[in-house]
């Protein structure tokens, strides 16, 4: 049985890519090893967080599907980074894994035009000049057809499971690995890397003493989804406590012990989610690391151990957890461990996601050398969107590194390729100040609407929300202060005569809003407020960043002709020429990020391809 | 990250209008401004006494007219201003050409003004670079550009710091990497959420207030090169028949001004190169101030209040035996920091000098010790000391081997200062970090360009390396 599309993995990307695919109209199959494991979350119990809160709300604003799965099944939420400004603020939410995973599968087993089948990928089926993708191999030896193909393999390609000195196969603790295809895709001459990531111990919430750690409640809940109106649900709470001089010694005297130190485990694991040993030996002068116990659901009695990842052998973890307050009787229901696995080198990849090298193949997710739930699933909606345009022969959608977090994703991954798993930062972006969480409907929607992504419900509640916006926008540049305003609040005598987005830019008038228009909390949500209020407060600097960021706008526009010969550029380092040939830059402004590429090698490039084009 | 790299300016943005000094850098009598790129006439409009008809020109015209400061209304210069409309012209961009007046105090507030305006300081060879980009130059003389751009990217860069030997780059250096770790700082606070382990407070004001004054320091330093270059200037400035000629001689020491007893005698301005504490000086000798008589002298009076606008120190002598008059006091409001001398002390009609006033006779050198003194105490700082007393010949060294750093390099310290204080100025107004980092990151793309470092993944690396995060 033949399909359109295939989608290989169900994890966060192939629900993506997935859900895309069909929507779009193409008949697509996902292929995974085990349909229980479907959306399931390897490793911590919740979503978002700082620049991932972002990528939900703009997988959302897309038409993704994160922003609704995790509105269904969160049990606690929080804006991050309240203190710190605007764009900096994101929101995170705690997730009941199971119903997390159970409405990724219903919300599969209900599209349209999309079947789930449970088997292992071994290898690719490639026409017969080995550069157009035609289909799959699968382990029980089945041949399925395909003319586009989305491979999200997660951990699972050739993955490895390590704890002290017992390693074995697995993608995680208790599934299977992917076997075989990583080795048919070297064979292949795809270019593939070893990566690690850990996660930490799980223990039973009833073995906890709660009096010896510090509560950490939720805020009144509130959706990802641009499109969901508020959230029911429960609200649960997190716990802190601290490793100590105790945790740390247990943890230096077990280092020989590690898989890392003994040297197990070649691949290279983040730097910005270190294991507690990474922690302990790299900063010997910290006497305490903080731990946030975090419920794993509603109804499992199991909790998260966050900033506790470890792959030391189990006696020594139950060491150190047991040296820590509130985890001294603590009751272990899985170990901490590591997990080395294949990734691809996404340099081979185009903005679209598509491969350079076997045309009609995508991929996305944690087999780019990404690492989280948020990064694996932007990458495959713009997987999932592209394939499907491919396959309608429409031009690929690529975002702008000014537009979506989801755009300096994909251009970092495509352009610098990766040397340890890769997270988002909102300090990645050029225009951080452009990307808040709370303006990425305006900046996608359209996106999605002009592609097909966004069903009406949620177009209709857009336009009538970028309405809502103008209004608001206009009530405050046309409010003048006047004598009564003063009155009310003297600071804002020095602006006089001026209109009221002058005084929300003075940063000695916090929240002088609501008394200069106190009808706007009446007519508006309070949403859609405070997101005029700090575009108002906000356009100074937005406006710098737009400058500076700018600068490099037409390198950006000026497209590389493809086949461009970079060794017939005279004056290009042969450095230079060989790395943009194995990169295929697409612009000049990411030809000028490849890595070993000068200014000046850019800018020879641009004049060869300004006199060639011209 | 990679953010700074692509704020990084490169040859590549050709649509940012640029503009540079065309004519080598020094005293001359004609100096050449050039602007390009997209809009250049438009701005260049925006600081001409006559924007209309600059800006409505034809490509290949010429407008005469001033360079005009918009926020002060003060013209810097009486220009020529060429017009090229694209694809015409040397560069086949649109752009203006100002024909000056060659005095670096001149091109360096004209090029001021053109970075206000919204001109960015040109890359070396980047004229030359747009030409050929544009099809202005051909396939013969490619090669040429293109040595010009790999110097003027690289090469130029490592030259110009080579020059910069000495206490000078490691200044710089230094700067840069404590702002480095102060983004850092920033990014890691920014990065990660309040309750994971991220360093707690505020930014410290106290670091970046270094920064800042270390950046200010050296851009001082670099004026102070040119200043040994060129010289202080220090104008005698008063009415006529103040004795202003006469206490010019006496301090050079010559009889090259002629002395007369009529009003008026000095039409125009005379200079002497004198060295005075080891410090170079060029002493200026005016036409007096006051309303003239005839054409001739008319220009020598306007030219006596610009020469005394541009100089770095204003010696006012009052005939002590006529007293202060109107003109007096309208000049020392304009020019408040002007030494008030009270001359003419040895005759018998003059009167006691008013509080403020140094008394001298210029004609028996009374006093002219004192006020030597004060000269120098208002001097010496230009030249980036406190006291003209001592002359460690190191430091003058120093300071002489910058004269060779380019305009731009000032102006890129100057941007760096603007950014700073403005982040400065955020944090004690309480601006959240997000929007200051956008200013301490303009910062350190100005610091960038001049050492030709990047700092994007050293910021990560520091914020990795500085502090445990991660959950
Ligand atoms: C031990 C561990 C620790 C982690 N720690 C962190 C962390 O600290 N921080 C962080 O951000 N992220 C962490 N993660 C990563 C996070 O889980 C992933 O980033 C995210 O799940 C990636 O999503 P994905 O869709 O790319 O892949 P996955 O969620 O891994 O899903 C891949 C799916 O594809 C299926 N599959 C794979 N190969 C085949 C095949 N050949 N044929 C059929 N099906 C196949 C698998 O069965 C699986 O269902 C960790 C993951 C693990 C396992
Ligand atoms: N007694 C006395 N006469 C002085 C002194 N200084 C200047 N004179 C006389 O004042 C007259 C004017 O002197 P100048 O030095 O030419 O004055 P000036 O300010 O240069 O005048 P203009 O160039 O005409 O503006 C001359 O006759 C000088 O000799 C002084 O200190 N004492
Ligand atoms: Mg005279």
């Amino acid at each position: 049985m033949d399909y359109e599309a295939i989608v290989v993995g169900g994890g966060h990307a192939g629900i993506e890519a997935a859900l895309a695919l069909a929507r779009l109209g193409h008949r697509t199959l996902m292929v995974t090893q085990d349909l229980d494991a479907i959306g399931r979350m390897s490793c911590n119990p919740s979503i978002g967080g700082l620049s991932k809160g972002n990528l939900v709300r703009e997988i959302d604003a897309l038409g993704g599907q994160m922003g609704r799965l995790i509105d269904e099944s969160m049990i606690q939420y929080r804006v991050l980074n309240r203190s710190r400004g605007p764009a900096v603020q994101a929101p995170r939410a705690q997730a009941d894994k199971a119903l997390y995973a159970s409405l990724a599968r219903r919300a599969l087993e209900s599209q349209p035009r999309l079947e789930l089948f449970m088997d292992t990928v071994v290898d690719l089926v490639l026409d017969s000049s080995g550069t157009r993708v035609e289909g799959v191999l699968t382990e029980r030896g089945t041949r399925i057809g395909c003319r586009a193909l989305v491979l999200t393999t997660g951990t699972f390609m050739e993955g490895r499971l390590f704890i002290g000195d017992w390693s074995a196969s697995g993608g995680r603790l208790g599934e299977r690995a992917a076997v075989g295809l990583g080795d048919a895709l070297r064979r292949r001459g795809f270019r593939l890397g070893r990566l690690k990531t850990g996660t930490p111990a799980r223990v039973k919430a009833g073995s906890l003493d709660y009096d010896e750690m510090e509560r950490q409640d939720g805020e009144e809940l509130s959706p990802f989804s641009f499109a969901d109106e508020a959230v029911v649900r429960p609200s649960l709470p997190c716990w802190i406590t601290y490793t100590n001089a105790r945790s740390h010694e247990a943890i230096r005297a077990g280092l020989s012990l590690s898989p890392l130190y003994r040297g197990d485990i070649k691949g290279k694991g983040p730097r910005y989610c270190p294991s507690i040993e990474d922690k302990v030996v790299r900063f010997p002068e910290r006497e305490r690391h903080q731990v946030f116990v975090e419920p794993e659901g509603e109804y499992t009695d199991e909790m998260y151990l966050n900033g506790l990842s470890s792959s030391l052998p189990e006696e020594l973890q139950s060491e150190f957890i047991h040296s820590v307050p509130g985890l001294r009787r603590a009751v272990i229901a899985r170990p901490a461990y590591a997990v080395e696995y294949d990734y691809l080198d996404p340099s081979m990849l185009y903005a679209s996601l598509e491969s350079k090298v076997a045309a009609g193949l995508f991929v996305a997710g944690q087999t780019n050398g990404s690492s989280g739930y948020e990064e694996a699933a932007a990458q495959g909606i713009v997987a999932g969107i592209n394939a499907a345009r491919s396959l309608s022969g429409e031009r690929a959608v690529i975002l702008s590194r000014a537009e979506a977090y989801i755009g300096v994703l994909v251009d970092d991954l495509v352009t610098l390729g990766v040397d340890e798993p890769y997270r988002m930062f909102t300090s990645r972006a050029e225009r951080r100040l452009g990307l808040r969480h709370d303006t990425a409907d305006a900046r996608l929607t359209p996106i999605a609407a002009s592609i097909g992504l966004a069903d009406a419900a949620r177009l209709e509640r857009f336009e009538r929300k970028m309405a809502g916006l103008g209004e608001i926008r206009e009530l405050i540049a046309g409010h003048r202060i006047a004598r009564d305003d003063i009155s009310a609040n003297p600071g804002l005598a020095r602006h006089a005569g001026e209109n009221a987005a002058a005084a929300l830019r003075d940063p000695a008038l916090r929240d002088c809003l609501g008394s200069l228009l106190p009808g706007l909390s009446e007519r508006f949500p309070r949403g859609w407020i405070e997101t005029a209020e700090l575009d108002a407060r906000y356009a100074g600097y937005a406006e710098k960043e737009a400058r500076l960021a700018g600068r490099m706008e037409r390198s950006e526009r000026l497209r590389i002709p493809e086949g461009f010969d970079y060794g017939a550029v005279t004056g290009l380092s042969a450095e230079a020429a060989q790395r943009l040939a194995s990169a295929r830059p697409l612009t000049l402004g990411q030809a000028a990020r490849v890595h070993g590429v000068r200014s000046a090698d850019a800018a020879l490039l641009m004049v060869t391809i300004l006199r060639k084009t011209n | 990250m990679v953010c700074l790299k692509a704020m990084q300016r490169s040859y590549m943005d050709t649509s940012v209008p640029i503009a540079a000094l065309a004519t080598a850098p020094g005293e001359s009598a004609l100096a050449v401004i050039r602007t390009s790129g997209p809009g250049a006439v438009g701005l260049a409009a925006s600081v001409f006494s006559r924007p209309a008809a600059l800006a409505a020109a034809r490509g290949l015209s010429l407008v005469s007219g001033k360079l005009v400061d918009p926020a002060s209304g003060q013209a810097v210069d009486e220009v020529l201003a060429a017009v090229f409309r694209a694809p015409g012209g040397p560069v086949g961009d649109d752009g203006v050409e100002f024909f000056c007046h060659g005095s670096p105090a001149v091109i360096r507030r004209a090029l001021s003004l053109l970075e206000a305006a919204g001109f960015a300081p040109a890359l070396p060879g980047e004229f030359s670079f747009r030409a050929f980009a544009n099809g202005k130059t051909d396939l013969v003389k490619a090669e040429a550009v293109q040595e010009l751009v790999r110097a003027g990217s690289e090469g130029a860069r490592a030259e110009a710091l080579r020059r910069l030997e000495g206490g000078l780059s490691r200044a710089l250096r230094a700067a840069r990497e404590a702002l480095v770790g102060t983004l850092a700082e920033a990014e890691a606070r920014l990065d990660y959420a309040e309750d994971d382990d991220a360093p707690a407070g505020g930014l410290e004001l106290a670091a970046l207030r270094g920064v800042r004054d270390l950046v200010a320091g050296l851009s001082a330093s670099y004026a102070a090169g040119r200043l040994f270059e060129r010289g202080a200037r220090v104008v005698v400035a008063g009415r006529p028949n103040a004795g202003k000629s006469s206490l010019f001689n006496l301090l050079v020491r010559e009889e090259r001004s002629i002395v007369a007893a009529d009003p008026g005698t000095t039409r125009d301005w005379i200079e002497a190169g004198i060295e005075l504490w080891g410090l170079p000086i060029r002493l200026i000798d005016t036409a007096g101030l006051r309303i003239a008589s005839g054409e001739i002298e008319a220009e020598g009076v306007s030219r006596s209040r610009r020469l005394a606008a541009e100089a770095e120190a204003v010696v006012y002598l009052v005939d002590g035996t006529s007293g202060v008059e109107p003109e007096d006091r309208a000049f020392l409001e304009s020019r408040p920091d002007a030494l008030r001398v009270w001359n003419k002390a040895d005759s018998p009609g003059c009167a006691q000098a008013p509080s403020g006033y140094l008394r001298l006779s210029a004609a028996t050198g009374e006093g002219l010790p004192a006020l030597a003194d004060a000269l120098r105490e208002s001097v010496a700082p230009r030249f980036g000391r406190d006291d003209g007393d001592a002359r460690p010949a190191r430091d003058i060294q120093a300071a002489r081997d910058i004269r060779v750093a380019s305009e731009r390099q000032k102006l890129l310290l100057d941007r760096a200062v603007a950014a700073l204080d403005s982040a400065l100025a955020g944090l004690d107004e309480g601006i959240p970090l997000d929007a200051l980092v956008i200013d301490l990151r303009e910062a350190a793309d100005a610091l960038g360009e001049i050492t030709g470092e990047i700092a994007s993944e050293e910021i990560l690396e520091a914020v990795f390396s500085r502090f445990c995060l991660g959950k």
